[in-house]
């Protein structure tokens, strides 16, 4: 798998002068492959915001590089680096005349010469954009008349014309109501699991991230940050080590797991107890059938690893994370 | 789409037409009211057929007159469009910055220098003409931009920017103020016509001059339509879609203030042109896209300049009221209506 965006020991943080820069966290040190979708989560005052900042280019880290693409930040041009990463924000922007055809047509700006002149291709990607993002019957509009889900649309179909293989997202759902958020999430798992889109976005809505994301950075003020699947990080009490509040999966009316596509696999897990809730769950996330009493492979907890048998193996696991990448292959 | 672009270039060019009808009114209308005719004959090069007197009416007066105003007119409405972009304010204008309070603070400390030194009032000596207060407006103005752009490197917020513009114009408006008060009454006279705006302040012989640095800026300023377009979406996505935000705020800077400096040196601080002309033409073509908004801008500047330099002489044709008290006369009630209107078509869309 491919690496596309990779943070090496990389130091976010303000710096007032030189000699007085506050950095917010120990070096981060992560990554994430083509086709991603990950979800940056923490509480308020983490430093969501100011690694967003730095990783679109908006303040510079304080050390540290950032790599997407295999390709150093710190040495690309403006130019260069808008062919890489394209970002969406909650901002309301322009004015009462702006359209919806203008805003997506601005993705194209990195490509086109000082007219803005649009040729063939650079519109069929503007239309296959308002596709992808579903709002085609929108172009016309300005963007004020618009709810706050059809401009976060809008934004999306911006990025998507940038044609970056990176999307930053901050908080996309931030202001939408269930319906939207669950149109949202949907659109995100598309992009990345059909059109390749790495997609990296923050947000505090742990039901929606928990049941849909491939990973979680999780972030909390002056701790490392760590990145891992959402049901090693609860597991393992990590998620409620750094919200400082326990979590558990409520039971919400909207079903978010069930917006997986399914698997044709089915995996037996018989066993009580919150680390089988996990461990069903990540299953579920995956899309697999999860029985109690038959499957291709039978998984068991025991003495903290988890354990997968078929016919003819068993193996263990130290994380949810080894053992369902270890099923994905299986299969 | 194509048809989008067909009534853009339709509408640009009934501006186009209404600017002509404009300019010609201004031709023929005046103390002495010169024939349609005679105005065709003299610019196809016959002469002959019309009366001296009225050739340099028309040659020396009424044309460069008009050609003032459609200049200053296209340059502070695009001046106030940069302005209202670059801090995406639409109360924004090309003397927000204290751009042209600069100009008026030169002028007016030209005048109590040039009084204080020689003991008597400034204006009765025989060198200190318009040339020497359009060279002081100059100066003062470009004070006030070098200071700005300045500090501009240093200020990461567009807004801090626009309060400390707002601030320089309340400090030279004071200073202004204050040499005013020891100025002698013959210059303080001259001041006070000075601020209310003419667009005959410009001889025949800087017309090219003043026509040709405005026309560069305003050619400046069709390059820049993209960058606009970038910046309008916020900072935070022209600088993604790889726009170098610090080096665009300065050219901007650089370009509005440059117009309204040469503009506020040569026609007085005019008011009101910059900050309503953008607001009438995106009304008028329903855009944010600068590559529409700056021409539109240009032809209704010009054409709402020429037509306020034609009420100016309305009083029986033959007076020559403030043009500062014209352009607020008409462009505040008609700002009010275009405002008036877009919140009935809000409210119907709602």
């Amino acid at each position: 798998m491919k690496e596309m965006l990779k943070l090496n020991k990389l130091v976010i943080g303000y710096a007032s002068s030189k000699k007085d820069a506050k950095a917010l966290m120990p070096p981060i040190s992560v990554s994430m492959n083509s086709g991603d979708l990950v979800a940056l989560t923490g509480p308020n005052g983490a430093g969501k915001t100011t690694l967003f900042r730095a990783l679109s280019s908006n303040i510079l880290p304080l050390g540290g590089e950032i790599f997407i693409d295999q390709q150093n930040m710190r040495k690309l041009h403006a130019r260069e680096k808008s062919a890489l990463l394209s970002i969406v924000l909650t901002d309301r922007i322009g004015d009462q005349y702006m359209k919806v055809s203008d805003v997506v047509a601005s993705g194209r700006y990195p490509y086109v010469g000082i007219w803005a002149r649009l040729n063939k291709l650079d519109r069929q990607i503007i239309d296959q954009s308002l596709h992808l993002a579903g709002i085609e019957a929108l172009a016309a509009r300005t963007l004020q008349s618009l709810s706050d889900g059809e401009r976060q649309k809008v934004m999306i179909a911006k990025a998507l014309a940038q044609d970056t293989p990176l999307i930053l997202m901050d908080e996309p759902a931030a202001f939408l109501d269930y319906p939207s958020k669950i149109a949202l999430i949907r659109l995100l798992k598309t992009l990345s699991s059909e059109h390749n889109k790495t997609i990296l976005f923050s947000s505090h809505d742990l039901d929606m991230i928990i049941s849909n994301v491939d990973k979680i950075w999780l972030m909390a003020p002056q701790k490392p940050m760590i990145s891992g699947i959402p049901e090693d990080l609860l597991a393992s009490g990590k998620m409620n080590d750094y919200f400082g509040i326990p979590y558990q999966l409520a039971h919400t009316v909207f079903d978010y797991a069930g917006l997986s596509s399914p698997k044709n696999n089915s995996v037996c897990v018989h066993g009580v107890g919150e680390d089988y809730n996990w461990l069903r769950h990540a299953l579920r996330r995956k899309g697999y059938a999860v029985s109690e009493t038959k499957g291709d492979i039978v998984l068991r907890i025991a003495d903290g690893k988890y354990i997968l048998s078929d016919k003819q193996v068993i193996s263990k696991f130290d994380t949810l994370e080894k053992l369902t990448n270890e099923i994905d292959k299986y299969f | 789409m194509n048809n989008l672009h067909k009534r853009v270039v339709i509408s640009l060019l009934l501006l186009l037409l209404a600017g002509l009808f404009m300019l010609l009114l201004n031709l023929f209308f005046g103390s002495v009211t010169i024939h349609p005719k005679e105005v065709i004959s003299a610019f196809l090069g016959h002469s002959a057929d019309i009366a001296e007197s009225r050739r340099i009416i028309l040659y020396e007066f009424r044309f460069p007159q008009a050609i003032v105003a459609i200049v200053a007119g296209a340059g502070l409405a695009v001046a106030g469009l940069l302005m209202q972009t670059l801090f995406r304010n639409p109360l924004a204008d090309p003397s927000i910055l204290g751009i042209s309070s600069g100009a008026s603070l030169g002028v007016a400390l030209a005048l109590f220098l040039a009084g204080s030194f020689s003991g008597q009032a400034a204006v009765n000596m025989g060198w200190f003409t318009s040339i020497g207060l359009s060279m002081a407006a100059f100066a003062g103005a470009l004070m006030v931009l070098f200071f700005l752009l300045m500090i501009s490197g240093r200020i990461k917020h567009v807004v801090t920017l626009l309060i400390i513009g707002i601030m320089i114009a309340y400090l030279t408006g004071s200073l202004t103020g204050l040499l005013r008060y020891y100025s002698q009454k013959e210059d303080i006279q001259a001041f006070v016509i000075w601020g209310m705006g003419t667009f005959s302040g410009v001889g025949s012989a800087q017309l090219p001059f003043f026509t040709g640095a405005i026309m560069l800026g305003l050619f400046v300023s069709i390059l820049l339509s993209k960058s606009l377009n970038m910046i309008l979406l916020g900072d935070r996505y022209a600088q993604n879609l790889g726009l170098n935000i610090k080096f665009q705020t300065r050219l901007i800077l650089l370009l509005a203030g440059y117009l309204t400096a040469i503009i506020t040196a040569y026609a007085g601080p005019i008011a009101f042109i910059g900050l309503a002309v953008p607001h009438i033409a995106r009304n008028l073509f329903k855009t944010s896209d600068h590559r529409i908004l700056i021409p539109a801008s240009m032809l209704s500047g010009a054409v709402l300049a020429l037509f306020c330099n034609l009420i100016a002489r309305l009083p029986g044709l033959d007076g020559n009221l403030p043009i500062n008290s014209i352009t607020s006369l008409i462009g505040a009630p008609f700002v009010i209506w275009v405002m008036l209107r877009q919140n009935k078509q809000s409210i119907l869309e709602s």
